[in-house]
């Protein structure tokens, strides 16, 4: 049975495995010179990936608060992560809230956001091999985010 | 930007996480310093909670039955 067939709301389908986010900085976080409230990114979606990841440069250009230092495991072997804290925001998917990253120090990298199933555990899910689409859909009708407007 | 040493926060987590887990059960737990704060079911209500109480101090936020993170996809390059 497709999981989608028994969503509430509406099935966003999404080409390919990659999606627009918004990394914020905290709610209500001091102004700082040259400092953005915001970046926009491609993310991958990463069902292999516990948690959001992003690439440390965006972790420092947003002056994002450390909470937290983790050993993660990757492909590469155990690596020690500072872990910060934001809001993500997916505006294809209507979904906006604080979220942790974790911040690998890598100097070449493909993407710079990671999704993973911190994120995805949010929606019912599906990926479509011969079509390359990913649909979407919540569980439930999606929370209202307007805490997060900074 | 540096990064913090988060090593006194972490300690007391590690020490206090069997009486948390006993006490509130699997949950995310807040420490300034040393000091535990506050413990709640989603990460959310947890660094709420954080910002509102402690903006201007340094905070851990952790689950305390909490698996190693996997992030597969990031390779670490050879030296």
């Amino acid at each position: 049975m497709n999981p989608l067939s028994q969503a509430p709301g509406p099935v966003i389908t999404i080409e390919g495995i990659v999606i627009d986010v918004i990394v914020h900085r905290e709610p209500k976080a001091a102004s700082e010179p040259g400092v953005p409230e915001f970046l926009e990114h491609g993310a991958m979606i990463d069902t292999g990936a516990s948690d959001t990841c992003i690439d440390y440069r965006i972790a420092h250009a947003l002056k994002l608060r450390q909470i937290d230092q983790r050993t993660i495991g990757t492909v590469g072997g155990p690596i020690q992560v500072a872990v910060f804290l934001g809001v993500l925001e997916i505006p294809q998917l209507n979904f906006k809230g604080l979220d942790r990253f974790f911040a690998p120090k890598i100097e070449r990298i493909n993407y710079s956001v990671l999704i993973g199933r911190s994120v995805l555990k949010e929606f019912l899910f599906t990926y479509d091999g011969p079509a390359n689409v990913c649909h979407f859909a919540r569980p439930q009708s999606p929370p209202d985010h307007d805490d997060f407007a900074s | 930007m540096a990064e913090l040493d988060m090593s006194e926060a972490i300690s007391a987590y590690h020490a206090q996480r069997p009486r948390l887990l006993q006490e509130h059960g699997p949950s995310w737990v807040v420490f300034v310093g040393a000091d535990f704060k506050g413990s709640f079911k989603e990460f959310d209500d947890a660094a709420s909670f954080a910002l509102e109480k402690f903006s201007a101090a340094q905070f851990l936020i952790r689950h305390t039955e909490e698996h190693i993170p996997h992030v597969p996809l990031v390779v670490v390059e050879a030296a």
